[in-house]
């Protein structure tokens, strides 16, 4: 690994939520794209500390339990007015070199209707004064983007 | 909000962002040579680099061009050492600038390096979603829109040092050229990817 690992020659600082929602499914999947130093800085204070192996064949016992608690702290979905519980279905890897995203997928059935939809994405920002994090939500066919940063880190849509 | 002018405030925004300084030097390098009458000059100039840099990023959504992102961080702060050593065997200072094609060129092919960074970077996030042309575009608009406004201040302190401070022209292209040289000396060694 280079000596550059806090030093990107481009530090552009993002990260992608897409939340979708289709009445006929009753289902809402939400996508969370991640960059793995930007992980490994807030959980192991390190971003080049690969013990937590996320995403990896030789995963940590304990590196998902460390993600979801550093995640509940920055990041949640309230679904008319009622907060999701985070439960990772899937993790996937992309991506090279310090250019690696950790993909979460995580679902929640039986959402029988979509009244309001509140978003906290505040991830990084504890680490990062520029980070910014992309939301998309796509509800019955219908797309709207988001920007949330330290700034505004909280956004709610009604329908 | 749209996705196209959602992307542009971002692209727009990073070129602001301190942060990510390596490129403001890039345009301070490539763009501190030129006196304000060469405006032409220098907004094909800037527009040849974004170029170079769109080029590369809409390969982002596929795996067309997979150069290390290690060596391309790297290459960056090089890129930046060449301008500004180029700008030190400039013959003429005050005259119009000679060569432009070949600056033209060389503008464009640095694009190219430059957009593999983010391009690596984009790839990653978006995961090969098919919707990747409209952000990469809006990004890159908002960084050539960012870029024009930095060029325009960068040609405007040399207007103000060199045609009405009377500095010479020359201490200005070694003062800036210097400062650029070590600072891109400092991204390489940090970059180094041996």
């Amino acid at each position: 690994m280079s000596a550059s690992a806090t030093t990107h020659a481009h530090p552009l600082r993002l990260s992608l939520c897409e939340v979708e929602y289709e009445s006929a499914s009753q289902t809402i999947t939400v996508s969370l794209r991640l960059f793995l130093m930007d992980i490994n800085e807030a959980l192991v204070f390190d971003p080049d500390n690969n013990v937590l192996a996320l995403g990896q064949a030789d995963e940590s016992a304990d590196a998902e339990e460390l993600l979801l608690a550093y995640l509940n702290d920055f990041f949640y979905l309230k679904v008319n007015g009622r907060r999701l519980e985070l439960k990772v279905k899937t993790k996937r890897l992309s991506g090279n070199g310090d250019n690696v995203a950790l993909g979460l997928l995580f679902e929640f059935p039986n959402v029988e209707f979509l009244n309001s939809l509140e978003i906290k994405n505040a991830v990084f920002t504890d680490l990062f004064f520029d980070q910014n994090n992309i939301i998309y939500v796509h509800v019955n066919g219908e797309s709207k983007s988001l920007m949330l940063n330290k700034k505004t880190p909280i956004h709610t849509l009604d329908f | 909000m749209h996705p196209f002018p959602f992307y542009l405030k971002l692209g727009f925004e990073h070129i602001s962002d301190l942060a990510a300084y390596d490129h403001l030097l890039f345009l301070v390098a490539l763009c501190a040579v030129y006196r304000i009458e060469h405006w032409k000059n220098v907004l094909i100039l800037v527009t040849a680099f974004t170029v170079g840099h769109s080029l590369t990023l809409a390969l982002a959504g596929t795996d067309s061009i997979t150069v290390p992102s290690s060596l391309i961080e790297f290459l960056i702060p090089t890129t930046i050492l060449l301008t500004a050593v180029h700008n030190l065997f400039r013959a003429d200072s005050a005259g119009p600038p000679a060569r432009m094609g070949q600056n033209y060129f060389i503008a464009l092919f640095f694009g190219l390096i430059h957009g593999m960074g983010f391009s690596n970077y984009f790839r990653a996030l978006l995961m090969g979603d098919s919707s990747v042309l409209i952000p990469l575009l809006g990004f890159n608009v908002g960084i050539e829109l960012g870029q024009l406004l930095v060029v325009l201040i960068i040609v405007s302190v040399s207007f103000f040092l060199v045609n009405l401070v009377k500095v010479r022209f020359r201490d200005w292209n070694v003062f800036v050229s210097g400062v650029a040289s070590g600072l891109s000396l400092l991204l390489m060694i940090e970059n180094r990817f041996w």
